[in-house]
């Protein structure tokens, strides 16, 4: 049996969509803030090659956020899922997934760009104290806090909102 | 030899960087560009990252204030066995004479420029707002051996970027040169000014150009500080004038425009009472600092005085930079900050030959670059 469309595409189409931007929004942010960092990290570690072990840390946090795109899209794929097939998910549905998706999206694609800028300017301190290491980890980590967040919403939306539909539906 | 930055645009007028220029050519409408290019700290950290991550590693190298006190009170030996803890201690190693540590001092900022030129990007213009001044400086010796036919002394050959053959053969036939130095060495050929009229005009345009580099690059920061220059360069202008009592038209020749103080406030003050000159100044942007730096109250500042407390207002600007974690202007700072270090050093030992009292040499001393 094919399921109603919304706006013109399928669920499976508006799931997909969703999975997409999560993945690219995520993956985005933590290519650039990755970049960002890896750039003064490269600079610090031409004249001081030692301090590659606490700079690593620095420069792999921005990274998380393209893992958060990613769980986001595996989510989609494998739980959402309806038990008799995507042929079976209404375009509704398919377009709610669609928006739990899009916090990830967004709040990952400018929280990994933004860690980025914020990790360079922690590998400056570590650069003049290895000791600082801790500290200059915490600051980067506050703006994990969001993307953190974000990935919350978004499975609490799948769980908590969208799955409950599939058993009323049937499907 | 090659030169990028040709000034082919008036520096006193307000141009957009080439970065603006180019996001002007986009031709999707705003809502659909996501250009991370336009938003100043990705930009800027893409741009600045390496060079800050290197200078972030060589910070702790810089002369602190701790040295500094030492150096005060040491002899002229003790003083190379502190500079060992500092980079320019592999420098000045044997060094006995005025001349050896001059040497070794332009050889090591020698240095300080190669890693510039190493960690900058290819489009910064950082570079050559440092190794200009060179330029000029040799051009000033150039010009002032010929119009008084006298030997070429206090040459920098190896600081300048232009080789000083091709500024001595554009002395001689300015088209040979690239702008600005061409533009120079006509005006004065042309006018065949004095030897000290001459420098006013050689150092016009180098103050000029360095704005007009730090409006190519579009940093707040270096237009801010090219600016300053101007104003203090036009103050000292002010100071010698009326010590000197000079002309009032001679005194207009001598200021350059761009600065923050508009030259003819500045020409309308230089007439003035002294005490209604500071009352004016005092209300220009640089206010209760502009009358420490002119010494109100006090003995009048001699130029030199006033050379060292300018610096340390820039030095201050600098220091307020610092809280820009990356872009061109912790990289400006940090070559600064280098820069002061030589200037102090070079004090110091030359103080030391000389046997001077540490209480006179704590006076002459700048602030340095870290507290």
């Amino acid at each position: 049996m094919e399921a109603a469309t919304f706006g013109g595409l399928s669920g499976l189409h508006w799931a997909l969509l969703g999975a997409a931007l999560a993945v690219i929004g995520g993956g985005s942010g933590s290519s650039m803030g990755i970049t960002y960092v890896a750039n003064v990290a490269g600079g610090i570690l031409t004249d001081m090659p030692d301090r590659f072990g606490p700079l690593l840390p620095l420069v792999v946090i921005p990274g998380t956020q393209g893992i958060y795109g990613f769980i986001t899209g595996v989510l989609v794929a494998f739980v959402m899922k309806p038990s008799s097939g995507w042929e079976a998910l209404p375009g509704w549905v398919g377009f709610q997934i669609f928006l739990a998706c899009l916090p990830v999206c967004f709040v990952c694609f400018v929280s990994g760009a933004y860690q980025g800028l914020t990790s360079a300017g922690a590998a400056g301190m570590v650069a003049k104290r290895r000791e600082e290491m801790g500290r200059a980890l915490v600051l980067p980590a506050l703006v994990e806090t969001y993307a953190v967040l974000s990935l919350i919403i978004t499975i609490l939306y799948f769980f908590v909102v969208i799955r409950p539909f599939y058993s009323t539906l049937g499907i | 030899m090659y030169r990028k930055y040709r000034l082919e645009v008036d520096p006193l007028k307000e141009q957009p960087s080439p970065q603006a220029e180019g996001r002007k050519l986009k031709k999707l409408p705003d809502y659909l560009r996501i250009d991370l290019g336009a938003i100043k700290p990705f930009h800027e950290t893409l741009r600045y990252g390496h060079a800050v991550g290197r200078i972030r590693a060589q910070e702790m190298r810089l002369l602190m204030p701790h040295h500094v006190g030492r150096l005060i009170e040491a002899d002229f030996q003790e003083a190379l066995h502190i500079l060992d803890e500092v980079e320019m201690g592999d420098y000045l190693a044997g060094a006995s004479t005025a001349r050896e540590v001059d040497d070794a001092l332009i050889d090591y900022l020698h240095d300080v420029y190669e890693f510039l030129r190493e960690a900058l990007p290819k489009d910064s213009v950082l570079f050559e707002f440092f190794h200009c001044r060179y330029d000029f400086h040799n051009l000033k010796v150039l010009l002032k051996a010929r119009l008084e036919g006298t030997g070429e002394e206090a040459l920098l050959p190896r600081l300048g970027r232009i080789d000083v053959e091709v500024l001595r053969r554009g002395v001689e036939n300015p088209l040979e040169l690239p702008s600005p130095y061409k533009e120079v060495v006509v005006e004065v050929l042309e006018k065949e000014p004095s030897p000290p009229e001459a420098e006013t005009v050689i150092d016009r345009h180098f103050l000029r150009y360095r704005l007009y580099l730090a409006r190519r690059e579009g940093s707040d920061f270096l237009l801010e500080f090219s600016r300053t220059s101007i104003d203090f360069a036009n103050l000292k202008a002010l100071l010698r004038a009326r010590q000197l009592g000079k002309d009032r038209e001679v005194f207009q020749r001598s200021l350059v425009e761009g600065g923050y103080i508009p030259v003819t406030y500045i020409l309308e003050v230089y007439g003035d009472p002294e005490e209604v000159m500071m009352r004016k100044l005092e209300q220009t942007r640089y206010s209760s600092r502009l009358l420490e730096i002119l010494g109100e109250g006090e003995e009048k500042p001699s130029l030199s005085d006033f050379d060292r407390k300018s610096d340390d207002y820039i030095m201050d600007m600098l220091r307020a930079s610092r809280r820009i974690s990356v872009g061109a202007e912790p990289v400006f700072a940090f070559v600064r900050a280098r820069e002061n270090e030589v200037t102090m050093v070079r004090m110091l030992l030359m103080a030391k030959l000389h046997n001077l009292a540490p209480e006179a040499i704590e006076k002459m001393l700048r602030k340095p670059y870290l507290e």
